[in-house]
């Protein structure tokens, strides 16, 4: 790789009009209201991270609809102006073409941590313990718990501590007495009485001495626990930025391998047809391949959820990554072939 | 730095300055409760609040009031002109979380009653038809919460007193130009007729 090369073409993708429009689009995304809204404060409101996800769904719009084009306009910048020099110089195709994968991809990094210092500095709660997803249990189908039945989960295995929570996802439903109920819920010591008239979760401490979660219907109504993975554990995180580093990287991983696509297709046509082409696919895998593989997939969803909700996303898997790996591969191989009669016409 | 450049650059400070200068008293009515963000974005930010409408209703229903509040906040942040946002969290704390359904007893449903009409009295400070919410603010205490039998709501001053409240959100509603206030009116002095008809 040329590493002029490569700061080239990450300029080109992060222009200073570029970064401005992001970051620009995040802090208006992220703005809070300096007039009081009307809350009473008698009741929770989690603005915080409302807002956190609200400021990386709108960077993240703006990531992808301003990186793509000047991406996949690189192999034109290629075949107009640029094979003079580049064609008479001794890089190889295989350089040129990785050096400007690797530009877009730093170009993007770039790009996604704007966002996230956004993200990190307009949230207020700092002092905030910060959870991650532990782990997650329960039936792979609801349960329906009639008046005084209950429902055990044991969390045997999972790494439990004093400052996990666990949470149990249930709703009242047909076949009692009553259109709502009441449900004792907790760890064999700490047992809390919640009245269930909607859809909720029952959250309580754990206790890594008994490690299990139980919820009893005490009421006259019919409680489900909602499967599958009725039952979640979470457990305080060290995450960088309280998550926020961690959401970086599955953003700037969707869009650098989008981006990627973009450069890859783009060498074969026009840069606008390509962009539109590259998320046209990305669409099409979602829908038809397992999205767990797939750059901006399922982790990508879930990951944005965590900070809606003010908790922090979990690692990056393996299995996005390699597949974010596989497509850069292609989307080279792909500017590399076209590359190949261009560079024979201009070294001849 | 060309022309270009140049212009850009004025067009910029004048857009800044624009948004920065804000002079309620020169500004049409309900403007000066605009957010920053709805300043400069104008009828996106109302399109944006929608959004955050639809995503607070989905929030609730999937069980995370606390964050289903905090998209409310965003929407009335981003649109607070639009009465209708406030007359969607109002109902939800009056008719929602004030039902007997999700609230036990009468002191929980009087919470949870006072919070959806300060919603709609904060509202009726920022949105641009304050006589909307005025008005609604009559209705639903007139035409429901005075009807509620006192010992399954035990309102201080019982429907007597929310009927004269009703009349003084009315009268208001009236004065702002509410064109329906006056049929309101009339429907609050029968129903205090009757009450003291009953000796109530």
């Amino acid at each position: 790789m040329i590493p002029a090369l490569v700061a080239l073409h990450a300029r080109r993708v992060a222009k200073p009009v570029t970064v401005a429009v992001t970051v620009g689009v995040a802090t208006l995304a992220a703005l809070g209201a300096p007039v009081e809204p009307g809350f009473t404060g008698e009741f929770a409101v989690d603005a915080d991270g409302v807002r956190a996800g609200a400021t990386w769904t709108a960077g993240l719009v703006a990531l992808v609809a301003l990186t793509l084009v000047p991406a996949a306009r690189i192999p034109a910048r290629w075949f107009r102006a640029e094979g003079s020099w580049l064609g008479t110089s001794r890089a190889s195709r295989s350089t040129i073409v990785a050096s400007a994968g690797a530009g877009v991809a730093a170009g993007c990094l770039a790009l996604t941590t704007a966002v996230a210092a956004v993200a990190a500095i307009t949230v207020d709660d700092r002092q905030a313990e910060v959870y991650e997803l532990g782990a997650v249990a329960g039936p792979t189908r609801s349960i329906v718990l009639g008046p005084g039945e209950s429902f055990e989960q044991s969390l045997e295995g999972t790494a439990l501590t004093r400052a996990s929570r666990i949470r149990v996802r249930v709703m009242p439903t047909f076949g009692g007495k009553a259109p709502a109920t009441r449900a004792l819920h907790g760890t064999p010591d700490r047992l809390t009485t919640a009245r269930v008239a909607r859809r909720a979760w029952l959250e309580v401490p754990a206790d890594p001495s008994r490690p299990r979660v139980a919820v009893t219907n005490v009421g006259d109504g019919a409680l489900a626990v909602l499967g599958p993975d009725a039952v979640e554990v979470w457990r305080p995180s060290r995450a960088l930025l309280g998550g926020h580093a961690r959401l970086a990287l599955h953003v700037a991983l969707f869009v650098a391998t989008l981006a990627a696509v973009a450069l890859g297709v783009g060498a074969w046509m026009s840069p606008g047809i390509a962009a539109l082409l590259a998320f046209a696919l990305w669409i099409g895998a979602r829908t038809a391949l397992p999205t767990g593989w797939i750059p901006g997939g399922e982790h990508l969803g879930v990951a944005l959820a965590a900070i809606g909700e003010g908790r922090s996303p979990s690692p990056l898997g393996a299995g996005p990554v390699a597949t974010a790996v596989a497509l850069h591969a292609a989307a080279w191989g792909s500017a590399r072939a076209a590359l190949g009669s261009w560079f024979d016409e201009v070294r001849a | 730095m060309t022309t270009r450049r140049i212009a850009w650059s004025i067009a910029a400070l004048v857009l800044v300055a624009l948004v920065a200068l804000d002079r309620p008293a020169a500004l049409a009515r309900g403007r000066g409760s605009m957010g920053p963000a709805q300043r400069l974005l104008g009828p996106i930010a109302s399109v944006a609040a929608s959004v955050e409408w639809i995503r607070f209703r989905v929030v609730l229903d999937g069980g995370d009031p606390a964050r289903a509040y905090g998209h409310a906040r965003r929407a009335l942040d981003l649109d607070a002109r639009t009465p209708a946002g406030w007359v969607t969290l109002a109902d939800h704390f009056v008719f929602g979380r004030a039902s007997p359904l999700e609230a036990e007893d009468a002191a929980e449903r009087r919470k949870w009653i006072r919070a959806g009409l300060d919603v709609l009295e904060r509202g009726e400070r920022r949105t641009a038809a304050p006589e909307d919410l005025a008005f609604y603010a009559a209705v639903v205490k007139a035409t429901f919460l005075a009807g509620i039998p006192d010992e399954a709501l035990g309102w201080p001053g019982g429907p007597r007193a929310l009927l004269e409240d009703a009349r003084r959100d009315a009268e208001r509603a009236l004065e702002l130009g509410g064109p329906d206030a006056a049929a309101v009116l009339e429907f609050i002095a029968e129903r205090l007729r009757d009450l003291d008809e009953e000796g109530r």
